[in-house]
């Protein structure tokens, strides 16, 4: 075991000592007069419940965390009193800048209150007249094998980060495990859309593959943000309006309506983080731009595998309906960068020479 | 960055001739011809939907997973057909099955995702203000909630720090520890804000618990980290919360208590349940564990915190009167003997009691003569 205790303390006797004296009902007691800021919070609005931002106040308020965390490497929650000797966790991400989103407490509160659990809220029983195609069956689950990956990773990538967040950034944490949380239920959603009736399941896309990696293996956690709440998630986003759209039966437009809504939440948090960010530290925004030239890089060849663009073609219908969707993700996505700060990413990007390779 | 991918799609020749082909209506359409198997999934009980044990079955399912799935390394779903000479390798380091697995692990992750609730909706928290509760009561009831908030995150970053190094053909596990971190941000959440209702804040935090937090995170490997983790921390925290709702001083509290537990059984169990696969399939990673649960007793030990323990006697005795002090002593003593007999009825369940006699409990136990000669009896 990596962490080994400066003593065996079952061979302690002070230990031993300290636990007869509360036995015999000796106690200190000196704890009681250990009071921080006193705190009463209570609802804003009764019919919300109690937020987050109900009890960010004073002491305990997120207002005042200074940009690099100097104080609290331990698990002592924010705004408690901190004694000596707490250890160090081993935190890596420890400045402000470097997570923090102000909408981060709201999205957590929404990812809560918008909970579904694709065993029983999904209408599968719909799926057994599916008002489609042999072959549009076959598109639906390839897509659905395509989606099952991005859920898989993007799990992953938010757990490698959670762990490393100093706990002072608590709402981060929290959201990040609400990410978590959403982006398995994308993996075990479309497993089951896959599999429902005569199922299978389609083709492991390489190139999708590829450019879930790059995500997975950014350097830093706002390349990781930048790349999968903003890129990743823009691209989820509009398939899943795309899939609502262009569903014939109720569970395929569940499926795409949750899956839309889940989306916007890592959007909502990739953007307002990555201002924050660019905000704090300009100097960010050229690591940032480079890292989504490649990843950008790696979706063009995603988009263009046939692993994801023939289902789309068929389930769509023709070609227009496609190099449509692909046009309103770039374009959507470049405003959110935009938003974000980057800039115009326009002139940087592959993706307009891919979207004119697609129409010439 | 770490990862370049294999192609610059930008002046790739391939790529433009597939548009243009596309275009024409010309599909590759290799895709199609996947080879994978074709079965028939339906839900067995609609009251519970189409669940995870539902679509077990061939080839996707996870009765039929090896120890050893020399399956794909990349984000590839287990069933996929994929080509492994052209997948990106996310190079997991947890590529056995007993490296992760639980018996009824399925199971549990379909419990965790319908059970999921609200800690700022569904705990009345205007109700606080009906109960009338001493200050000093309530100063021993914010300083259990400062413990509880700071040691609830260690179920969230010790998965998490795991959940990324795990194959993904085991994402049963994976969603199942995707939810484990919900549920402990959870209580994390609901305990912070607790403490912060109450009129008295968030007082000290304790360094002997958080030692024990560092020695969880900083396991060597994910089964002893979870050993240690589900079956000992989580285990002794799942009686703290039986105790808790029954010392608890308003329905509110006991509400909480009533909810996190549910979570936190949850958890123990699937740590039960990994040991017991362990102890069935790789009988020969016995020592590893009892050397890392020596250690891991060891830092519990240590955790007897003065704070800690007194502020349980104060709220089960009802007040800091000697006679009330008295009888807070015999209830918080009976709970601690609970969880060192619970803990073992888990080591004897999960096939792994042989380390009764070796825990660093034992000697212990009988030095303090508690409660002689319970050891090794069974739970009831």
């Amino acid at each position: 075991m990596s962490y080994i205790a400066p003593k065996d303390y079952s061979q302690d006797p002070e230990i031993v000592a300290k636990i007869m004296r509360t036995i015999s009902g000796q106690l200190d007691l000196s704890w009681m007069k250990k009071i921080g800021e006193r705190a009463s919070f209570r609802p804003s609005q009764p019919a919300r419940g109690l937020t987050l931002d109900d009890i960010n106040h004073g002491a305990y308020s997120p207002d005042r965390l200074p940009e690099v965390v100097r104080q609290n490497f331990s698990m002592a929650p924010r705004g408690a009193i901190l004694p000596e000797g707490l250890p160090s966790l081993g935190y890596r991400l420890n400045r402000k800048s470097d997570v923090w989103a102000d909408v981060a407490p709201q999205l957590f509160e929404e990812g809560k209150s918008r909970r579904w659990a694709p065993a029983h809220d999904v209408p599968w029983t719909a799926l057994a007249e599916p008002g489609h195609s042999e072959e549009v069956a076959h598109a639906l689950r390839q897509l659905s094998t395509n989606l099952i990956s991005i859920g898989l990773v993007a799990c992953d990538t938010a757990a490698l980060w959670e762990w490393r967040t100093n706990q002072e950034f608590h709402e981060i944490k929290y959201l990040m495990c609400v990410q978590m949380y959403d982006a398995a239920r994308i993996a075990e959603a479309f497993r089951k859309r896959s599999l429902a009736g005569d199922g299978q399941l389609g083709v492991d896309c390489p190139e999708l593959g590829d450019f879930l990696k790059a995500i997975f293996a950014s350097d830093t956690y706002p390349e990781a943000s930048a790349s999968m709440n903003l890129l990743l998630f823009s691209w989820v986003q509009a398939l899943s309006r795309h899939l609502e759209f262009t569903a014939t039966n109720a569970a395929d437009a569940f499926l795409g309506t949750r899956l839309a809504q889940d989306a916007t939440r890592f959007i909502a948090y990739g953007v307002d983080h990555i201002r924050n960010l660019l905000h704090a530290r300009p100097v960010e925004a050229q690591r940032l731009d480079d890292h989504l030239d490649l990843c950008e890089n790696a979706l063009v060849g995603a988009l263009g595998a046939p692993e994801l663009i023939e289902p789309l073609l068929i389930l769509s219908g023709g070609f227009e309906p496609v190099a449509g969707l692909y046009e309103r993700t770039v374009n959507e996505y470049f405003a959110r960068c935009s938003a974000a700060g980057l800039g115009d990413r326009r002139s940087r990007s592959p993706f307009p020479d891919f979207l004119r390779m697609l129409r010439s | 960055m770490s990862y370049y991918g294999p192609t610059d799609w930008r002046s790739n020749s391939d790529l433009a001739l597939r548009m243009r082909d596309i275009r024409k209506g010309n599909l590759d359409l290799g895709w199609l011809k996947a080879g994978t198997e074709k079965l028939k999934f339906s839900q067995e009980n609609p009251k519970r939907g189409f669940t995870y044990l539902d679509v077990n079955k061939g080839s996707y399912g996870y009765d039929e997973l090896a120890e050893i799935p020399r399956g794909p390394r990349g984000a590839a779903p287990r069933g996929a057909a994929y080509d492994p000479d052209h997948q990106a390798d996310l190079e997991p380091e947890l590529n056995r099955k007993s490296d992760v697995w639980a018996y009824k692990v399925a199971s549990f992750t379909e419990e965790a995702v319908s059970r999921q609730w609200d800690a700022t909706t569904d705990i009345p928290w205007n109700d606080l203000d009906k109960y009338e509760r001493s200050e000093e009561l309530e100063v021993a009831f914010a300083q259990l909630c400062t413990f509880f908030t700071e040691v609830e995150m260690i179920a969230t970053d010790l998965p998490a720090k795991w959940l990324w190094r795990m194959n993904n053909q085991f994402h049963e596990v994976k969603h199942f520890i995707a939810t484990q971190a919900m549920d402990e941000a959870r209580h994390a959440e609901v305990f912070r804000k607790r403490v912060l209702a109450g009129g008295v804040g968030l007082m000290e935090a304790l360094p002997q618990a958080e030692h024990s937090l560092k020695a969880i995170l900083d396991g060597d490997t994910y089964s002893d980290a979870s050993a240690f983790m589900h079956l000992l921390a989580e285990g002794n925290v799942l009686t703290m919360f039986r105790f808790s709702e029954l010392i608890s001083p308003t329905p509110v509290d006991k509400r909480i208590f009533q909810l996190v537990m549910q979570d936190e059984a949850r958890h123990v169990s699937y740590g039960l349940q990994h040991l017991k696969w362990t102890m069935d399939h790789t009988p020969e990673r016995k020592e590893q564990l009892h050397s890392a649960l020596d250690e891991a007793e060891s830092v519990t030990i240590n955790q007897f915190d003065a704070a800690l323990t007194e502020c349980m006697i104060v709220l089960a005795g009802k007040g800091t009167k000697p006679d009330q002090i008295a009888e807070g002593v015999k209830i918080v003593g009976d709970m601690q003997v609970k969880q060192m007999h619970e803990y073992f009825h888990r080591l004897r369940r999960a096939g792994f009691e042989d380390r009764i006699p070796r825990s660093k409990f034992t000697p212990m136990l009988n030095d303090l003569g508690i409660a002689p000669g319970f050891i090794g009896r069974p739970a009831g």
